[in-house]
């Protein structure tokens, strides 16, 4: 099929429908209550302690129902009639609302937190973005509040880590914040702050996630079947939300642990109008550092912190105005000689503006940086390296509730540009170089509409069309088969030097069996024009981002996957099984021997091409309601690529690929001031290259090696225990104590594996494994008041 | 540096716990080994050729003997005679010298090695001589702990890219590191650098008052740069997290190793 007629295809799939809805709805509203007059009911759904809008509440009204957006606002069209409008969510008290529909009602709602909040797991609600009738899957939300208790490495809460703990995402290492989903590399998860990308969202060589678990009132992973307003990224997108800041009462919230110490300070500016928000931390693993007397690890620096701040306002019922910021920074120094400063800043300005009680409208102008700074202080070679990735983004949105019909359609425009490196130095006797910037200009415009077709069929049918240009000025390329470079093309400030155009159609469906039960079924396309490149397992802060040029080719990945949802012991257990089949194209590698830190701006002579497939079956059985409550998640998988030049153009294991991933998590909550937790993780080791064999070169072993990724790390396990401790819980004071123990069992888990002359018998070879974590205990201490 | 963020992040975490285990490792046919190297000193014209062996034998790797070695002279130094072939002998099992044949800085020449049905060629161009100016010994914080490390001013020519190859002696006992270097940001300046030691390495191995310090710098070309940071970055079997690869090597024919025309010269001084 030619491209034309595809895109036809795809227009004419894409618009037929909407008469068909039109007729199909009204044959129904035709047979069931004749000539009925229709209202909405819409409004905004808060927290009655903080005013923090929430978010994904279930509002449902008999059978039909809805969900708060990701502002809190919902919308529900339904005949002329008396109803009781359930509303429930996580961690808060349902409410039934008796409603007299017989015109148009603005209906705000306040729910109370649910008791014990501090450790609020007695919910009963289902679990947001799970329900059977919504055709989204392959979805994963966490609240702050149900990852409190998992226990943690070094007692720093982190809202990926628990995240890893779910089926299809794997954490990319030990200890590692970096993850795979779904066989997708690292770069291909399009993590959003408050809808700002976030390109480097790990501390301390990735040990700890930027993100402050105390700052996020929600976190969304959608591992396939993404809605058409996200794109950008292959393999998954999570979309994280910032708290908005409580404004009915100041508070202060905070906690000292082993290696960091947080605060939160929020309180309306006006009350009900106006809020803030500051949360910051701070690690002062340096201090530790300072305080030992071996002089290896007094003269070094390693901390991290993080800022986060967002104010609201409210202009009267129907717009509201947000600001938030993020700042994180990462200082690492090897005494004055070396020294590695990164770290994100975002920025983003909000409106909502609610033009009816059945269109929703929001504007997003956002800001995004990402730098490291390199600085060597070594004598003669004393020189800075910068590098810098930065956006400016303008997204526009609109939810239109319709009957039965939930459209969304807006537009988004990116500028990025990217300076990927930048030598200076005071020494005559070093030049100053830099890197060409690379500019370009990411365009998307989007539709998607949720439809209930019926009682039982739900149907979500989008398209995203987009639009990425690559901008001068600079020198672009042509290559032969070998990488050299055979024509050089200069192009001036602001000529477009390529635009790739991708329609990506997403379509989901969801078909109800029963009371307890649904069938999913969901396709989706993704494409990605800025690139990771990395050429080691362990992701590294001075990796590099490049933008699609006119060699790089835009990523895609196409997914379908079938789920089966079922609700079990009168919804006290939910079980989840998706089988999901990935197609990706365009995927990039470096060359063996790659030169990756300056190797002039024809980054594409380092760069080799190929395809990737990845297949998998996850399964998640979750219990929520009552003292006990966890989840088992299982996935079974399998990752490949298949890269020309690497491994002899044959297929081969990802390093990502793991067969096997279990994990256990269990929180008891045995009396009101004692809760305890277990997480028990299990995985088939990652693909690793090893040797086929050793030589000898320049009186040195050297190894020699056949096949990538055809071996096996050694399995994984682990068992972490946690307790937590409420020492107090008032209403002006509550504080808690919380222990966790890292790697109980003290299992050593290889990190790496190394070779080496054999201390027994220098003449042989040994492998030497290297674990870095055995037993790590911790204890932090939290307060609020 | 990758590696010593990495070493740095240990300590941090201060549990390093290493384990020798057992891998069972499927074994491949042995492939051939050719380590070729001239320069512009008589007596360092030689070629080793051995085989790869399975990871779990020994570390005797003994000499492939009765091939046929010649390095052809391509000519493009007027002083040399294109087409000319220099023919080395078999001294000892597996190493072939030409022991009174030196290169010269300019001139390209072609290592062509024939054995049973196999032939295997590489080309090097000797690059000029960058003459190794001043040798001296600095001591350093390094990870907190005080180091002597050698440090060296080279005038790099200007116009050119130069590649260099260092190898340290500490009285007489080759140090084990690649020290690789390039003009990339010095290009026509004066050129001082720093030879920075693995920090993993025990104190007998490093740079002490009185010790003979010996610095022999090789300017390399290109083609053997890139062999020689590609081994070091992912073929030495030391757990660093880069994916590990073969060599990027210049022989053609199916051979592991390579072939280096290179300059070389040597200083050395009595640590202070």
């Amino acid at each position: 099929m030619n491209q034309r007629r595809r895109f036809k295809l795809l227009l004419l799939f894409f618009f037929s429908p909407l008469p068909f809805f039109v007729h199909l709805s009204r044959a129904q509203t035709v047979s069931s209550a004749p000539e009925q007059e229709r209202y909405t009911v819409s409004g905004t759904i808060q927290s009655a302690n903080t005013g923090e809008t929430l978010i994904g509440v279930t509002i449902m009204a008999g059978t039909i129902g809805t969900a708060s957006n990701e502002y809190g606002f919902y919308s529900l069209t339904l005949p002329k009639g008396s109803y009781q409008l359930e509303v429930t969510a996580l961690g808060m008290e349902s409410k039934i609302i008796p409603l007299m529909l017989d015109r148009d009602i603005a209906l705000p709602i306040q729910l109370e937190e649910a008791a014990q909040s501090l450790e609020g797991v007695t919910v009963t609600a289902p679990s947001d973005g799970r329900s059977l009738e919504s055709p989204q899957m392959g979805v994963e939300q966490l609240s702050a509040e149900e990852i409190k208790s998992i226990p943690v490495l070094l007692g720093e809460r982190d809202i990926i880590k628990a995240m890893q703990l779910l089926p299809g995402i794997k954490n990319a290492g030990e200890g590692s914040s970096g993850f795979f989903v779904r066989g997708g590399a690292a770069d291909q998860n399009l993590i959003l702050l408050d809808e700002a990308p976030v390109y480097n969202a790990s501390h301390l060589l990735g040990f700890f996630s930027t993100f402050n678990s105390d700052a996020v009132k929600n976190m969304t992973m959608y591992k396939g079947g993404m809605p058409a307003q996200y794109g950008g990224r292959l393999s998954s997108v999570l979309d994280i939300k910032m708290n908005d800041g409580n404004n009915q009462d100041f508070g202060v919230s905070g906690g000292i642990g082993l290696i960091s110490a947080k605060l939160n300070v929020e309180g309306p500016l006006q009350k009900d109008r106006s809020s803030f928000l500051i949360t910051g931390r701070r690690t002062y693993a340096d201090m530790f550092l300072k305080m030992s007397n071996d002089s290896t690890i007094n003269g070094n620096t390693l901390y991290f912190y993080d800022l986060n701040a967002k104010v609201n306002y409210r202009l009267g019922d129907r717009d509201r105005i947000f600001l938030s910021g993020y700042f994180g920074q990462d200082r690492l120094g090897v005494g004055e000689l070396f020294g590695l400063d990164w770290g994100n800043g975002t920025g983003t300005l909000r409106w909502n503006h609610i033009f009816n009680n059945r269109l929703f409208s929001n504007t997003s102008l956002i800001f995004s940086n990402y730098n490291y700074q390199i600085a060597i202080r070594s004598g003669a070679a004393d020189f800075d390296i910068f590098s810098q990735i930065r956006d400016w983004n303008l997204k526009q949105e609109f939810q239109w509730f319709l009957n039965r019909n939930n459209v969304r359609f807006g537009f988004n425009t990116i500028r990025h540009s990217i300076r990927p490196g930048q030598v200076s130095s005071n020494n005559a006797n070093i030049h100053s170089e830099a890197l060409q910037t690379r500019r370009s200009w990411e365009n998307a415009v989007y539709a998607s509409n949720t439809w209930d077709a019926s009682d039982r069929l739900t149907l979500t049918y989008g398209l995203r069309a987009t639009a990425f240009s690559v901008i001068g000025e600079g020198d672009f390329f042509q290559l032969d088969g070998e990488g050299n470079i055979t024509d050089t093309l200069r192009y001036g400030k602001g000529e477009v030097v390529k635009t790739w155009f991708n329609l990506e159609p997403r379509l989901a469906a969801s078909f109800r069996l029963n009371e307890n039960s649904s069938l999913k079924a969901s396709f989706a396309r993704n494409v990605q024009n800025l690139h990771l490149l990395s050429n080691s397992s362990a992701s590294s802060p001075t990796d590099k981002w490049v933008a699609s040029t006119n060699l790089i080719k835009p990523e895609i990945a196409d997914q379908v996957s079938i789920g089966y949802y079922r609700n079990l012991f009168r919804n006290r257990y939910e079980l989840t099984v998706e089988a999901y089949y990935k197609d990706l194209q365009n995927q990039i590698d470096y060359r063996d021997g790659a030169d990756i830190h300056w190797n002039g701006n024809a980054i594409e002579t380092e760069l080799l091409f190929g395809i990737g497939r990845a297949y998998g079956l996850e399964w998640h059985l979750k219990k929520q309601a009552g003292r006990f409550s966890g989840w088992l998640s299982y996935t079974l998988s399998k990752t490949e690529r298949r890269i020309n030049g690497i491994n002899s153009d044959r297929w081969y294991n990802a390093r990502q690929d793991r067969t096997h991933d279990i994990a256990i998590v269990a929180t008891y909550q045995l009396n009101p001031r004692w809760t305890l937790s277990a997480n028990w993780v299990y995985y088939t080791g990652d693909a690793v290259t090893l040797p086929a064999g050793k030589y000898r070169i320049d009186d040195e072993i050297i190894y020699y090696y056949t096949d990538r990724n055809a071996y096996r790390m050694p399995d994984y396990h682990r068992l972490d225990l946690g307790a937590t401790w409420l020492l107090k819980q008032r209403k002006k004071f509550s504080s808690e104590l919380t222990f966790s123990l890292y790697n109980a069992y003290g299992r050593e888990n290889a990190y790496t594996i190394s070779f080496r002359e054999a201390e027994s018998d220098p003449n042989t070879t040994e492998a030497v494994q290297t674990a870095i974590f055995k037993f790590i205990p911790s204890i932090s201490y939290n307060f609020k008041f | 540096m990758y590696r010593r963020l990495i070493y740095l992040t240990v300590l941090l975490f201060l549990c390093s716990c290493e384990r020798v285990i057992e891998l069972d490792l499927k074994g491949v046919d042995a492939k051939y080994v050719v380590e070729g190297t001239l320069s512009d000193r008589a007596g360092d014209c030689r070629v080793l050729i051995t085989q790869t062996k399975d990871f779990d034998q020994n570390n005797d790797f003994p000499g492939v003997q009765g091939a046929l070695v010649y390095i052809r002279i391509h000519g493009d130094n007027p002083a040399s005679t294109p087409g000319d072939t220099v023919h080395l002998t078999e001294t000892e099992p597996g190493v072939y010298e030409a022991p009174a044949f030196a290169g010269m800085s300019g001139e390209t020449y072609t290592l062509e090695v024939a054995l049973d049905e196999s032939r295997f060629t590489a080309t090097s161009t000797m690059p000029a001589k960058v003459n190794l100016d001043t040798l001296y010994v600095t001591n350093e914080n390094y990870f907190g702990e005080t180091w002597k490390l050698a440090n060296l001013i080279l005038p790099d020519p200007a116009g050119v890219e130069n590649f260099y190859r260092c190898i340290q002696y500490i009285n007489g006992k080759k140090s084990e590191q690649l020290f690789l270097l390039d003009d990339d940001l010095v290009d026509g300046l004066d050129f001082e650098s720093k030879l920075y030691m693995d920090p993993g390495l025990d104190d007998d191995e490093r740079i002490h008052s009185g010790d003979s310090l010996t610095v022999e710098l090789l300017c390399i070309d290109r083609a053997v740069y890139k062999y020689w940071m590609s081994l070091d970055q992912s073929s030495r079997g030391n757990g660093s997290p880069i994916t590990p690869a073969n060599p990027v090597s210049n022989l053609r024919g199916g051979a592991l190793g390579y072939f280096s025309a290179h300059t070389t010269q040597s200083r050395t001084i009595v640590v202070p």
